[in-house]
């Protein structure tokens, strides 16, 4: 059975470090069910066996929670800011492009490649939950959603005492990330409420 | 038969209920929830751990690792002072929808 388990933990699409984890875990749910068995006067290979139930599943829901542990705060914070700043500078360079279109696409990218794994799913659970502090989802947003315009103001700051240019043009496309993390935000916290709701 | 499909969000709410009692290992945790529901309700391990390690994701509960009697490996979760808060919403929400419940089918 424990070779089994461990076959079975080693399969799993999560994390190397999470994986001794969950093996760790499940040996020892897998004791205690085979302790309580010998205890009760049952099966303890059988109850081992049922310990874990349908192993489908369990790698489901393992599988879909797990990658987040990779994600802290800090390091969501720290993608987030990298984001802002090639946001940012694309913006800068390509905004009056194609009226913006081609520095909005971009920038966008930007965002959803930078973001952590499972964001969209992290959100979800952070916005279900009250009053538990900001996670790595909501970390990341935010970091995006204000990230470039402090680089803005930098810019222009800089732009106004080293070249004496005092005049700046904002084109539309820098709100383009901005506007779209907080529909993000207003969707998925209606949805939340509705889940709860019903 | 007891069942083994605990309403959406329901199995968040009996996890940090069973926390707010003291900390705990998973096998335990399932098991004190299965004797209070006097065989009415079954925890499938594939809905426990992930609502576990879920849980200790959004800063619920926290885990630490402690030995058990044979020296294996043993992570027992405990509430964080944000879970307590966590519990106490969601046992009053669960609550509300019960009562709701009760009056809108009859008890």
């Amino acid at each position: 059975m424990s070779e089994e388990l461990a076959r079975f933990v080693a399969s799993l699409a999560i994390p190397e470090d999470r994986k001794a984890v969950v093996l760790a875990e499940l040996s020892d749910h897998v004791a205690c069910a085979r302790e309580s068995a010998a205890r009760d006067g049952r099966d303890p290979d059988a109850a081992a066996r049922a310990a874990l139930g349908d192993l489908a599943a369990l790698r489901r829901s393992l599988e879909a929670v797990e990658p987040a542990f990779r994600v802290s705060r800090w390091h969501a914070i720290a993608r987030g800011a990298v984001a802002s700043l090639v946001i940012a500078l694309l913006i800068d360079r390509l905004g009056s492009l194609w009226l913006g279109s081609i520095a909005v696409l971009a920038s966008l990218a930007v965002a959803v490649v930078a973001a952590p794994p499972r964001t969209r799913e992290l959100l979800r659970a952070e916005l279900r939950v009250k009053r538990v502090p900001i996670g790595p989802a909501l970390a990341y947003l935010f970091t995006v959603i204000s990230g470039p315009f402090v680089v803005w103001i930098a810019l222009i700051v800089e732009r106004g005492l080293v070249q004496g240019i005092t005049h700046c043009d904002v084109p539309w496309s820098a709100f383009a990330v901005n506007w779209a993390c907080w529909l993000l935000l207003i969707v998925e916290a209606i949805r939340a409420r509705v889940l709860q709701v019903a | 038969m007891p069942r083994d499909v605990v309403p959406r969000g329901a199995l968040r709410a009996l996890v940090l209920a069973a926390l707010a009692e003291g900390a705990q290992h998973g096998y335990a945790l399932a098991r004190r929830l299965e004797e209070r529901a006097r065989g009415t309700l079954k925890i499938r391990e594939g809905s426990l751990y992930p609502a576990l390690h879920e849980l200790e994701l959004e800063g619920a509960i926290e885990a630490a690792w402690t030995r058990a009697p044979d020296g294996r490996r043993r992570r027992v979760y405990s509430l964080t002072r944000a879970g307590r808060r966590v519990a106490k919403t969601e046992r009053a929400e669960w609550l509300a929808v019960a009562d709701m419940l009760r009056a809108l089918l009859g008890a």
